[in-house]
C-alpha cells in the first residue's frame, strides 16, 4: 500500500470484531483526493462496517484510520475521543442506505440543520446554498415538502443534498440505492454521478456493480473482512486477478 | 338473556324488603346480645384510643360510657373503627348501631338522624405556640392588617369547630381541614398552622404531648355531644336515653369524666338536659337538599374544582420535565447518573402517592424543611407522575429509529445536539397521547391531596356532604365538575395530537 501525501483518508491494518466474530481482518488502503473509491463484495463482507469506522459510528480494536487531519484509533481517551469525532465529522458526509431524513423537518429545513447549527452559518446564507443544492439534485420544487410526502429517490436526493451542503472533503454512500425500486435508483445513481464528476472525494459502499463502474475510479472488493482485490474498475471487472472476484462477479451478475 | 325491567324490579324488591321487614333496632341489639358503636380510634383521644399498656384493647371515656350503656341494657358493647366523617355512612349503612365519638349536635345531623340527650357538654379551645406574639387572645384573630396574611387555623373535617370557624371568621381567617385531631397540633408547633380550635377533651387529653402550645383566651362555642340512631329507631333512643339519665343520677358519668380530667362546672347542667327539645339546646333541626343545597354551597365546589385544575396543570408541566431529564439521563447518561435515574423511577413508580404526599408534608418538616400545603401538594404530584412520564418517554425515545441519531452525529452535531434538535423532537411527537392520557388521570389523582388539607374538589364534596348529608345532589354536582374539567382536556389532547403530527402546507 502506497502512503500518499496527497491522501484523503489512509486506513492502517483495521481490525474489528463484535462478539467473538472478526468483522474487519486487517484492512489497508487510501484514497487519494478526488478519487472515488468503490468498495464491492458479497454481503458479510464488512464493507459498511469499514465504511462507518471513517467516521467513528464505528469503534474498532486495531490500526489506525487518517482522515480530515485527525487520526481515529481505539485507544484515545473518552473525552478527547468526542472532540477528535466531531472534527472528523464536520469535514466527512455520510449518505445512508434508509436516508435517514429528519422527518419532523421539510426537505430545505433539513438541508440547512448542520450548516446553522453546527458551522454556525448565517439562516440566509444557507438556506441559499440548500436552495442551490436541491436544485442541483432535481428537487427545486420540493423545498417545502415534509419527508413522507417525497418517494424515496426523492428523499435519497435530498439527504445527498444534505450532506453536501457541508462541503465535506470526504462523502461516504452506504448502500445509496439499495433501498430504491430500478427507476428511483437510476434518478439517485445519476445524482451521484454528477456529483463525482465534481472531483468531490467519495467513498461508496453498494452492491450495484452498474453504480459502481459508473462512479468509482478505484475499486475494491471487500470478503470476509479482508481486501480480495484492488484496481480500476475496468480490470477489476474485466480481468480480475483473484478467482473469488471471478466467482463474486459471476453470482452478482446472475442475480 | 336476563329481562332487564324485570330484572331491576327484582332488585329493587330485594333491596327494600328487608327495610319492611325491619324493626327497632334496639330488638336486633337484644337478639344479637351486642351494642355495636361506631367511632374512630385514630388520634382518637381521650374519647376511643388503644391502651398504652395493651394496644390491642381500646380505652377512652367513650368506650367506659359504652361499657356502662350496654350493661345497662344487657347486653354487650362492641367498637367498631371507622374513619370519624364517615361514621354517620355507616350508621346509614346499618354496619353500625349507634355514632358516639364527640359528634356535635349540629343542624344539619339533627335533621337527618335521630339523638339522644346531651351526654357531654363541650366547648371549643384555641391553641397556639406559646411563643407566638401574634395570637394573644380571641381578639387577636381578625382581619390581618394589610401586607400581613391571614391566620391560618387547623380543624378537624366536619366537626363544630370547623362549622364554628366558618360562621363567626370565614373571612377572617384560614381555615385549614385536617383528618386527625393530632395532626393539626403538630402543624401548629412546626409553625405550619398559627393556631387549631379542637375540643376541649381533645385538648386536655394531647396536653403532654404538644408541649410548645398553650390555650389561647377563654373557651368558645358550647355546644353537646348526642349519640346519633338511625331514624325510626325510637325505642333504642328511649332506653339510651333512660341509661344516661340512670349514669347522670348515679355519678357513675361524673366519675368517668373526673378520671380523663374532663369534668367541668358545665357538666352540671347535664342532668336537666333529659327532656331539652333541639330548640332548647339551641338547635333547629334542617334539612339541606335538592336545589337549595346546589345554591347554597355549589359555589364552594366551583371554587374547590379551581384549586384541582390549578394543582394539574401546575404539577404536570413539572412532572413533564423532570420525567424527560430522568429519561435521557436513563438512555444517554454516564453509568452512575443512569443507576440513579432507574432507582428514582423505581421508588416512585413503587410507592403509593399518598405515602410520597405524607413524606413531602408531614415528614419534611421535621428535618427543618417545611413547605406549604399547595406547594407540597405540586411537589408530590410532579415527582410522582415524573416518574410515570419518564417512562413514556423511555419508549418515546427508543421508538425514534437508530438512524435518526446517526444522521444528526454523521452531521457532525454533538450528543446533546443530536438529543435535542432531532431526537427528542421526534419521541415528543410519539409520547402527545400517552402523556395527554396521564395529564386526565392527574386531574383525578389531585384528590388524593387532600390529605395533606389542600381543599380540591374531592375533599369539598366531602366535607359539605358532610355538613348537609345531600350526598345525590353534591356527588352529581361534583361529577360534573370532573367532567367538565376532563372533557375540555381530553379535547386540547386531540387537538394538540393532530397539531403536532399534521403536515405543513405545501407552499413552492
Amino acid at each position: 500500500m502506497i502512503e500518499n501525501a496527497q491522501a484523503a483518508v489512509t486506513v492502517r491494518s483495521l481490525v474489528k470484531g463484535y462478539q467473538g466474530q472478526t468483522i474487519l481482518d486487517g484492512i489497508s488502503l487510501s484514497v487519494a483526493r478526488g478519487e472515488v473509491c468503490g468498495i464491492v463484495g458479497p454481503s458479510g463482507g464488512g464493507k459498511t462496517t469499514f465504511l462507518r469506522c471513517l467516521n467513528g459510528l464505528e469503534d474498532f480494536q486495531n490500526g489506525e484510520v487518517d482522515v480530515a487531519g485527525e487520526t481515529l484509533r481505539p485507544a484515545i481517551p473518552a473525552r478527547e475521543r468526542s472532540r477528535v469525532l466531531l472534527r472528523v465529522r464536520r469535514q466527512v458526509g455520510m449518505v445512508f442506505q434508509q436516508f435517514n431524513l429528519f422527518p419532523h423537518r421539510t426537505a430545505l429545513e433539513n438541508v440547512i440543520e448542520a450548516p446553522v447549527h453546527v458551522l454556525g452559518l448565517p439562516r440566509d446564507t444557507a438556506i441559499e446554498r440548500a436552495r442551490g443544492l436541491l436544485d442541483r439534485v432535481g428537487l427545486g420544487e420540493k423545498l417545502n415538502h415534509m419527508p413522507d410526502m417525497l418517494s424515496g429517490g426523492q428523499q435519497q436526493r435530498v439527504a445527498i443534498a444534505r450532506a453536501l451542503a457541508m462541503q465535506p472533503e470526504v462523502l461516504l454512500f452506504d448502500e445509496p440505492t439499495s433501498a430504491l425500486d430500478p427507476r428511483m435508483a437510476a434518478e439517485v445513481e445519476a445524482v451521484i454521478a454528477e456529483v463525482a464528476a465534481t472531483g468531490q472525494t467519495m467513498v461508496v459502499v453498494t452492491h450495484s456493480l452498474r453504480l459502481a463502474r459508473r462512479t468509482a475510479s478505484m475499486l475494491h472488493v471487500f470478503e470476509g473482512g479482508r481486501v480480495l482485490e484492488s484496481g480500476p474498475p475496468e480490470q477489476v471487472f474485466d480481468a480480475p486477478r483473484e478467482e473469488a472476484t471471478r466467482k463474486f462477479l459471476e453470482d452478482a451478475h446472475q442475480k | 338473556m336476563f329481562n332487564r325491567p324485570l330484572l331491576i324490579l327484582a332488585l329493587l324488591a330485594c333491596s327494600l324488603a328487608p327495610v319492611a321487614a325491619r324493626g327497632d333496632t334496639l330488638d336486633t341489639i337484644y337478639q344479637r346480645g351486642e351494642l355495636i358503636w361506631g367511632a374512630d380510634a385514630e388520634g382518637g383521644g381521650p374519647y376511643v384510643y388503644p391502651d398504652p399498656k395493651k394496644p390491642e384493647t381500646m380505652i377512652g371515656f367513650e368506650t367506659e360510657l359504652a361499657a356502662l350503656l350496654a350493661a345497662d341494657l344487657d347486653v354487650k358493647a362492641r367498637f367498631f373503627q371507622g374513619p370519624w366523617h364517615n361514621l354517620l355512612d355507616l350508621l346509614e349503612t346499618r354496619q353500625i348501631d349507634v355514632v358516639m365519638n364527640g359528634y356535635e349536635l349540629t343542624p344539619s345531623r339533627a335533621g337527618r338522624f335521630l339523638h339522644t340527650r346531651p351526654y357531654y357538654i363541650y366547648q371549643l379551645v384555641l391553641l397556639g405556640r406559646k411563643d407566638n406574639p401574634r395570637l394573644r387572645s380571641w381578639d387577636d384573630v381578625k382581619l390581618p392588617a394589610t401586607g400581613e396574611r391571614k391566620l391560618k387555623i387547623g380543624v378537624l373535617e366536619a366537626s363544630a369547630a370547623q362549622y364554628y370557624l366558618e360562621e363567626h371568621f370565614r373571612d377572617t381567617v384560614e381555615i385549614v381541614i385536617y383528618e386527625g385531631t393530632t395532626d393539626a397540633m403538630r402543624e401548629v408547633e412546626t409553625e405550619k398552622l398559627d393556631a387549631t380550635l379542637a375540643d376541649l377533651p381533645a385538648v386536655v387529653f394531647y396536653r403532654d404531648r404538644f408541649q410548645a402550645l398553650e390555650r389561647i383566651g377563654e373557651p368558645v362555642g358550647r355546644g353537646y355531644y348526642v349519640i346519633f340512631l338511625r331514624n325510626g329507631d325510637e325505642r333504642l333512643r328511649t332506653a339510651l336515653n333512660e341509661s344516661i339519665g340512670k349514669l347522670l343520677a348515679s355519678g357513675k358519668l361524673e366519675e368517668v369524666f373526673r378520671r380523663y380530667g374532663l369534668w367541668t362546672d358545665l357538666q352540671g347542667e347535664l342532668s336537666s338536659l333529659g327532656g331539652a327539645s333541639d330548640e332548647e339546646l339551641g338547635v333547629t333541626a334542617t334539612e339541606l337538599r335538592g336545589w337549595a343545597v346546589i345554591r347554597s354551597r355549589g359555589w364552594i365546589l366551583v371554587k374547590a374544582a379551581g384549586m384541582t385544575v390549578l394543582l394539574a396543570v401546575v404539577a404536570m408541566p413539572l412532572a413533564i420535565v423532570i420525567g424527560l431529564l430522568i429519561a435521557l439521563l436513563r438512555l444517554y447518561g454516564p453509568a452512575p447518573l443512569r443507576w440513579l435515574a432507574i432507582v428514582y423511577v423505581e421508588i416512585l413508580r413503587g410507592t403509593p402517592l399518598l405515602l410520597q404526599l405524607y413524606v413531602v408534608f408531614y415528614l419534611l418538616p421535621e428535618v427543618g424543611i417545611a413547605i406549604p400545603a399547595f406547594w407540597a401538594a405540586i411537589a408530590g404530584l410532579a415527582i410522582n407522575y415524573s416518574a410515570y412520564e419518564a417512562e413514556i418517554y423511555r419508549a418515546g425515545l427508543q421508538a425514534v429509529p437508530r438512524g435518526q441519531m446517526e444522521a444528526a452525529l454523521a452531521l457532525g452535531m454533538s450528543q446533546s445536539q443530536a438529543l435535542r434538535r432531532v431526537v427528542v423532537p421526534q419521541a415528543v411527537r410519539i409520547v402527545v397521547p400517552p402523556v395527554t392520557n396521564d395529564f386526565i388521570a392527574m386531574f383525578k389523582d389531585t384528590s388524593v391531596c387532600s390529605v395533606i388539607t389542600v381543599m380540591e374538589l374531592t375533599k369539598a364534596y366531602s366535607v359539605q356532604r358532610n355538613d348537609t348529608g345531600a350526598t345525590l345532589e353534591l356527588a352529581a354536582l361534583t361529577a360534573l365538575l370532573y367532567l367538565a374539567m376532563s372533557i375540555p382536556l381530553a379535547r386540547l389532547a386531540s387537538y394538540l395530537e393532530k397539531r403536532m403530527t399534521r403536515r405543513p402546507r405545501v407552499t413552492s
